[in-house]
Order: C-alpha cells, then structure tokens, then sequence
C-alpha cells in the first residue's frame, strides 16, 4: 500500500465522510511524517496479521517500537512449557497486577496439567484459565496489538498463537477526584471530573443508573488516540441530533486532541460567531441535568471538561446551584445577572455616548460632576474608555496566568495605577474608572466563562460604534447582536430557543427559575419527543381534607 | 473566491462608520451648559438675554485633585447679558465671545423680566418648543423688575442661583409652571397662562452679619394670553392658587373665635373642582367646591379642641377663610378679565355650541359676568398630639 497513492486520493476527494475511526487512521497514516523518515515500520506493519511463532512476532514488535526505551520485554514460559512474551510500556500498566494475575498463573498454574500443554494450548485456555484479570483482550494483527500496549496494555505473544492478549490492569496514578475550581458551588456536590476518561464516566453512571445512557465511542488524532465518548439518554435526545453529532464528530480528521476544545471548534455550527455553541462543564451534576433535558454531552479523554450541544443562549445565564437553591432566591439571583449582563456589554459604550454625543441624558448635577471629573483629561471619551478597558483586560489576564503570590502583587499594582494614580495625574476620569470597575464586576457575574469572553470581545466594538454615531451606533450593534442571536443554531436548535421562536411555558425558566414544581415539561427544543418529566400538580402543602393542620397537632 | 469578495465587502463596510468622521461629538468638557436664562425687553424693543453657566471644576469638588478646570474669581458660575434682534440672535453673539458651545438642554429655569412679560412672552417661548435642546419642562417664571438681577442673586443656600431659581419654581405650585404648561395655555380656548413672580429681596440677620442677596417667591403674574396683566401676591394670590387646586402646603390662620389667640390648620390633603353649569335663563354659572382635610397645628388661644362644640366652629371659620380667600382672587381675576383657572375653557369643552356664540367677546363680557360659586368645607381630622393648649391653667380652657 503506497502512500502516495493514498494522499492522491485524499486530495481527490476532501469531503468524503463519514469513515470508521480505524480507517482514516490508517490513510493518515500513510502520509504523515512517519513514511518520510522512512522508519515505516508502524505503518507497514498494519494489517499484518500475527503468526504463530513467537520469533516473528517479537521482531516485528521490536521493529515497531525501536527506540522506545521505556517498552518493557518480558520472557516467560507458560507452565514451564511454551515459550511466550509480554510486551508493555512501563508507567501505563500496573506491575504489581500484571505479576499478580497473569504472570503468576500462566508459569506456575498451567504446570499441573503440563502433559496437555502443548495439544490442548488454545487460545480460549490461556484467556480462560491463564490469566486473572478482568479484561483481556485479543488482537489479531500487529495494528491491534500495537494500539493496545500505547493505550496502556500489555500484550501477551505465545509461541504457537497467532493472536495476542492484550491485558488491562488498572493502569497508573492519575489526579483524583476533587471540587471543581471553575465552578464552586455554594450549595451542591463537591465531585468534579478528572482527566481520566473511565472515570468521569462513572461519576455520570453514579449520577444517572440507567442502561439507557448511552456512550457511543470514538477514537480521535492519529497520535493521540484519545478516546472520545458521545453520552446521552437513549429516550431523550433527539435521534436526529445526535445522528447529526456522530456524523460531525466522525468527520473530525486530525493528529491530536488534547482538549475538548479542539473538537467543539471542529464540529460547531457557526465558527465565526463569537458566541459559544457548547456548554462546558467539569461538574457531573451539570451534565446530568443537561442529558435529562435531552441534550448530549462529549467526554474527551484527557481532560475534565465536558461539551454539551445543543445550547441557548439562557444555558449560559443559568448555574447548576440555581436549581438547587429555593426559586425565590434565584429570581433575584437570575434578575441581577441579566442586569450585569446588559451592564457588561453596553455601559461603557453608553457612557461614551452620553457623554460625547447626548449629554442632555443626564440629570444636570450628574452632567456637572462628570464634566468637571473630565475637565482636565487630555483625551476623548473613547481613548480614554479604550486605555482604561484594554488596562482592565490585561490585569485580568495576567491574574489569570501568574502564580497565586505574584497575582498578588499585580492586583495591587492595578489598583494602584489604575485607580488612583491614573485618576490623579489626570489621564482618566473618576467616572471612567468607576465605569470600568462596574463592567468587571458584572462581566465576572456570568456563571459561564466562555459566555462572559463573548460578552468581553463584544463590548469593544459597541464602544467603538458609540464612539462613532453615539446612540445610533449603540442601536446598530444590538440589532447586529440579536440578529445574529436569532439566527444561530446550535445542532438545529435556536439559539434564543423559548423567547425566539417564542414559547409561552417555556419562558418561564429563562429570566426566572419557576418552583420545582412548576417545571413538569423538559424543554421542547431538546427532547420533543418525550416532554413530561414529572407528575402534575405536586404544589406541596399539608393535606386540607384531614383534621389536623399536617402532621403535628 | 466568494469569500474573498464577501471579506472585501465586509472590509468596506467597516470603513463606513469611520467616513462619518464624527462631526456630532462633542465632548462634555468642551460645552457650556446653560443651566438658566433671563430674557428682557430694551427700550428699544431688543432682547437682553442673559444666561448662566456653572462652572463644572467650581461647582463640583470632583475633579479638584485633577487640577480642575480654568476657573478663575469665587462665583461658581459665568454671566453673560447680551443684546439682540431675538433670542438666538442674542446667543449666537454670546457664543462668539465663549470657548464653550452653548448647550440647552440642561436649562431648568427661564425668567422673563416684567417688561418683557407685560409686551410679549410668546416669542422666547417659541424658540424653547421649537428647538429641541430646550426641554418642555424647563420651569418659567417672571421677575419683578429685570430678569437679569436674579441670576445675580447671592442664593447662597444653593451652588448657584439657577439651582435656587429651579427650586423656588419647584415649590410655586403643585403642578409647576413648565413651557409644556404654559404653551399648553397660550394655546388652548378661553385659557390664560399664569406664572409664579418671583423678587430680589436681602436677608436680614440683624446685627449679627452682612445682609445677603437672596430670592424670594413673590405671588403670581397673570397674563391675557400673552401679555401681563397684573401681578397678585398676598392674599388675592392665595386665592388664586386655591381656586386652581395648586396652593403647595397650605395653612390657614385664624383667630380663635373668642379672640384670645390664633389657630392654625395645616392642610394635609384637599381636593378643588371646578364645574360650569347652564342656568334656565340661558347663562352659565361657575360652582368651585374645594374639600379641604387638615390638622390642627398650632393654638394659642384659651380654646381646646377636644371633644368640644370649637371643633364644628373652627372648621367652619376654616371653610369661611379659604371662601373668602378664593373669593378675593376670582374676583380679581375677573375684574382683570384674566382666566388663568380654565373657567371659559370648560364652557368652550363642554357647551361647545354656547361657546360658539360667546366666544367673539368672551374676555370682555361673558368671562367677567359669570357668576362664580365658591364653597369650601373644610375638615379637621385630628388636633395634634396635644389635647389642650400648653402652659394655660386648666381653669382658664374654656371648651
């Protein structure tokens, strides 16, 4: 199989779709670096199915892995009769379980009935009775094998098998189990998702104990291999959307994965928007609450950060504590965050225009403080709103990023300069400082980080438009806004989905959190097929019809 | 190839906000706002129009540490009188001589001298409903004397004189008089506008310090559309201002009925309607009936109020008070032949036919001939949180 064939072939033929994990792997293959350096031995050694004897396959083997110090040879003799190797990559497998349950059994157990060793040495006897562990798995080519000791298995060749075992063991130490730092919760679980794929699997199956949960499987990145789950909830999703995102997902070609945010850019309906079309989380409870309303959710092996489509807009105003917490505190909680929302995309912008174009808005002693905070700054509104804003940005980012001590010392560096040596050397105005100080706070009220970028990137270019035709301009870019909102799509469902196509019950749940017991219906965008999802009229209370007031006389 | 053209388009697009070149910015610190106008009357028939702009780094502490702005002198405030053709004449020469843009939007107060008034208030008028920066609800009000000399007042009580002039406007009335109010009379049938006068007075704090200029309200200027007629205060004015439902926090003092003292009644809420009805012989009559609640607030008489027969005939003496009060200004009104109650604009609503034949010469005939019946009742609902007078032996109460 030449490569170049192949890459002819792949250039003829860009689009085509949907293909098998395995399969575009192999064409990739063919044309990545590793034909170049002529060391094709990987590649080569594809499809070739393993023999029967040991020899063979050990060269082969070693050949593929050839500078790889960290491959682990190991010779043993099944009932000290039959000549075998396992082959592992040390630090991806357990050492203590391998001797344990495979190395030990397959010397000294298979030595009691040794006289039938030889004849009777079928590969289903070795699986059966040789090895201990709970997943062995057998491979019959080379590609197979190969996979499974990079994924972190041991490959077991038997002289005389043409078929390897490849041996799971628990496999090595990862970062365990802890709160979730993007997303602390007042009220709610502590539990967050790891890296490790199986894992964060199983805190979702903790969560919903249902064989109806499905995870359907990719593979993804021709290095990288990373295991990549589609989870949702057989009666709920929407089988067209999720046929949709197995379409999307398989199509998805590349060498690497190592975030979900690579996938969420690869497979999303709109990628010049700036708003996001995946929810993410690392909280198994928010995922959960998401399946159950119908929607599917991505795992990426690798990282604990879950996608979640189809999303609206109201996905990303709502935190997962909101429905855990009584409703009366969350409509005062939800109110204030569509307030800080406004304020975070539009008041500097207002503030431009007001006070460089309609200054006859204000009331006229808030007009006298403002002029006279202005009098003496060298700069226009906007320079001075955009000095102020992009200082503000650049703070923040560099919070981010810097350890907790230095973060320190760059805060009071900001506050310092910024608000009150800037103000006092009469290059920005109090009002302006005061202004940038609100839109901070409101943007960091978003509960959802990649929404409040949104609503960070956008409000530079509503500063500008106001900046350039005041009002109007302020006028121009929310219809720009909302146009764009109405027209957005996530995996089919709108974006503004319960106000745009409006839907009268559905309203409810976006500016305010309706009572428990007042949300019998899922969503209609997400599972419409299936909507009830609790019984009617559970208002509680205590029963009228019995004598006592409820319980306690 | 499509999208390299939609790039190019979307490119020009973005340019077209910027050729626009911001011709209507003006930043804040570079307008001069006006926050009150006089407007008089030259022999000559010019305008003198004189505005007030606070100075933003003087008026307000904010900005100080910043080096604030280039104020110069103690007032907080810049003066400016002109002479011109009109008003905007006389502004656009005032502009010339400023680094500021004039701006009015922020305009709270207008005054009209007393000549302008009694020649023509129309015309000043006309620019505030016309352009619009001026906002209907900035507050009018006519000086005695020149308009000018108020917005030279000390007014200490407030930044500058404008914010006091506003103030003062605010309190005239309950609904005060605004462009919107005033155009609103100036337009409508059988209306006259009125507005509260307001004068230059000196405070008088004895022997203790200087005297100070102040501002103080002075009455009520009534016009016949346009033109002055009179300027009522005291009394009349009162009566005036009951009759139209518009008296602020009235009290009404009397004396106790045994003569030992006065009584005071403050009003807490009261309510006046006007109604014209047709008589059988063809005329109309006019019937204003005021409701008037109040407490009493103050006794210095012998008289106690408790549980007695005093009550019943404090509040009558109360009701006679207002009657005669209201009495006096719609008598006066009418011998002004000025209708700023709206008495002839009812007719003309509701009996439009008989409008119709009374209307060539209404100020002149049928407006002063109308009979008006004026009654007043008013309540008192509580005496305070005293029962009897304070420091009268008991023996002298007399109940």
């Amino acid at each position: 199989m030449s490569g170049r064939v192949l890459i002819r072939r792949r250039r003829r033929r860009p689009t085509e779709s949907v293909r098998g994990p395995e399969q575009q792997g192999t064409e990739l293959d063919a044309s990545t670096p590793l034909e170049i350096e002529g060391g094709s031995s990987y590649a080569a050694s594809c499809e070739v199915p393993i023999s029967d004897h040991l020899h063979d396959n050990l060269t082969m083997m070693l050949k593929v892995f050839s500078d790889c110090s960290d491959l682990q040879v190991r010779h043993l003799c099944v009932g000290h009769a039959r000549d075998a190797c396992m082959l592992y990559l040390s630090g991806l497998v357990n050492a203590t379980d391998l001797s344990e349950e495979a190395l030990r059994p397959l010397i000294y157990d298979f030595q009691a009935n040794d006289e039938h060793v030889m004849d009777r040495l079928s590969p289903d006897k070795i699986r059966d009775e040789g090895v201990l562990l709970a997943r062995v798995g057998r491979a019959d080519t080379f590609r197979k094998a190969i996979d499974g000791i990079v994924g972190g298995q041991a490959a077991l060749f038997v002289d005389g098998v043409s078929q390897a075992f490849l041996l799971s063991t628990s496999g090595p130490e990862r970062r365990s189990i802890s709160e979730p730092e993007t997303e602390s919760v007042v009220r709610g679980p502590r539990e967050g998702f790891t890296e490790d794929l199986s894992v964060n699997i199983a805190l979702l199956r903790h969560k919903i104990r249902t064989p109806q949960l499905k995870a359907h499987s990719f593979t993804l990145g021709t290095y990288t291999k990373t295991a990549v789950l589609l989870v949702y909830i057989e009666d709920l999703a929407d089988p067209k959307v999720i046929a949709e995102a197995k379409r999307r997902i398989s199509s998805i070609e590349i060498d690497g994965v190592l975030e979900s945010g690579y996938i969420e850019e690869l497979i999303e309906d709109q990628p010049m928007s700036p708003f996001p079309q995946f929810q993410y989380s690392e909280r198994p409870d928010t995922i959960a609450a998401q399946l159950l309303e119908g929607r599917f959710a991505i795992f990426t092996e690798g990282t604990p950060f879950v996608l979640i489509a189809p999303v609206t807009w109201w996905q990303f105003v709502q935190a997962s504590e909101d429905y855990y917490e009584r409703f009366f505190l969350v409509y005062l909680v939800r109110v204030l965050r569509y307030i800080s929302l406004f304020l975070a995309l539009f008041l500097p912008a207002m503030y431009i225009a007001v006070t460089t174009y309609h200054q006859d808005m204000l009331p006229t002693s808030l007009v006298m403080s403002v002029a006279a905070a202005r009098e003496s700054i060298p700069f226009p509104a906007i320079i001075e709103a955009l000095i102020m804003e992009l200082t503000f940005e650049a703070l923040r980012e560099a919070g981010i990023r810097l350890p907790k001590a230095v973060g320190q010392a760059v805060s009071i560096l900001g506050a310092l300069v910024i608000g009150q040596a800037a103000v006092e050397a009469g290059i920005v105005s109090a009002p302006m400082v005061i202004i940038v100080a609100i839109t901070g706070i409101a943007s960091f009220t978003l509960p959802r980080y990649n929404a409040a970028i949104a609503i960070r990137l956008l409000r530079f270019p509503m500063m500008l438009l106001a900046a350039v035709l005041g009002m109007f301009g302020i006028v121009i870019g929310v219809m720009w806004i909302s146009i764009h909102l109405c027209k957005l799509r996530s995996f089919g469902v709108p974006y503004l989905s319960g106000l745009a196509p409006y839907k009268r019950k559905e309203i409810k749940d976006l500016f305010f959190r309706p009572p428990w017991w007042k949300m019998v219906f899922r969503p209609s965008s997400f599972a419409h097929h299936n909507r009830k999802r609790m019984a009617e009229r559970q208002m509680p209370g205590p029963d009228k019809r019995s004598g006592s007031r409820g319980g306690a006389r | 190839m499509k999208a390299k053209v939609a790039m190019t388009f979307v490119c020009a697009l973005c340019l077209v906000p910027l050729t626009s070149g911001c011709w209507d910015r003006r930043e804040i610190n570079d307008i001069a706002f006006v926050t009150a106008a006089a407007a008089d009357i030259t022999p000559d028939n010019h305008y003198r129009v004189t505005i007030q702009v606070p100075l933003p780094g003087k008026i307000s502490d904010v900005g100080q540490k910043g080096g604030g702005g280039g104020a110069s002198g103690n007032k907080a405030y810049f003066l400016d009188s002109t002479i011109g053709d009109t008003f905007r004449a006389a502004n656009a020469k005032q502009q010339n001589a400023m680094s500021r843009q004039l701006y009015f939007s922020h305009m709270r107060v207008f005054v009209f001298g007393e000549d302008l008034a009694r020649e023509n208030i129309a015309s000043p008028i006309d620019v505030m409903s016309r352009i619009p920066q001026n906002r209907m609800t900035t507050y009018l009000l006519v000086s005695s004397g020149p308009a000018a000399d108020l917005l030279n007042a000390q007014a200490t009580m407030e930044k500058t004189p404008a914010e006091f002039l506003r103030e003062l406007a605010n309190e005239s009335m309950i609904h005060p008089r605004t462009v919107k109010r005033v155009t609103e009379a100036l337009l409508a049938e059988g209306q006259d506008p009125i507005m509260p006068v307001v004068s230059w007075t000196t405070t008088k704090p004895g022997d203790a310090g200087d005297a100070q200029t102040n501002l103080k309200l002075n009455g009520l200027a009534i016009f016949q559309k346009k033109k002055m007629v009179a300027m009522l205060s005291g009394r009349a004015a009162d009566g005036v201002l009951w009759a139209m439902g518009e008296f602020r926090r009235p009290l009404i003092t009397i004396p106790a009925q045994n003569g030992s003292g006065f009584v005071s009644v403050m009003v807490t809420s009261y309510h006046v309607r006007t109604t014209v009805k047709p008589t059988p012989d063809g005329r109309m009559v006019c019937q204003i009936k005021a409701r008037v609640t109040g407490a009493l607030s103050e006794n210095t008489s012998n008289l106690t109020y408790e549980r007695s027969q005093n009550l019943a005939s404090l509040e009558r003496q109360a009701s006679q008070a207002v009657t005669d009060d209201m009495r006096l200004g719609v008598d006066q009104l009418q011998r002004l032949h000025a209708d700023p109650i709206g008495i002839c604009n009812r007719v003309y609503r509701n009996y439009p036919g008989y409008w119709h034949h009374v209307k060539h010469n209404w100020r002149d005939e049928f407006y002063p001939n109308i009979p008006v019946q004026i009654d007043a009742q008013v309540e008192i609902r509580n005496s305070g949180n005293a029962t009897s007078p304070v420091g009268v032996p008991e023996e002298e109460l007399q109940s």
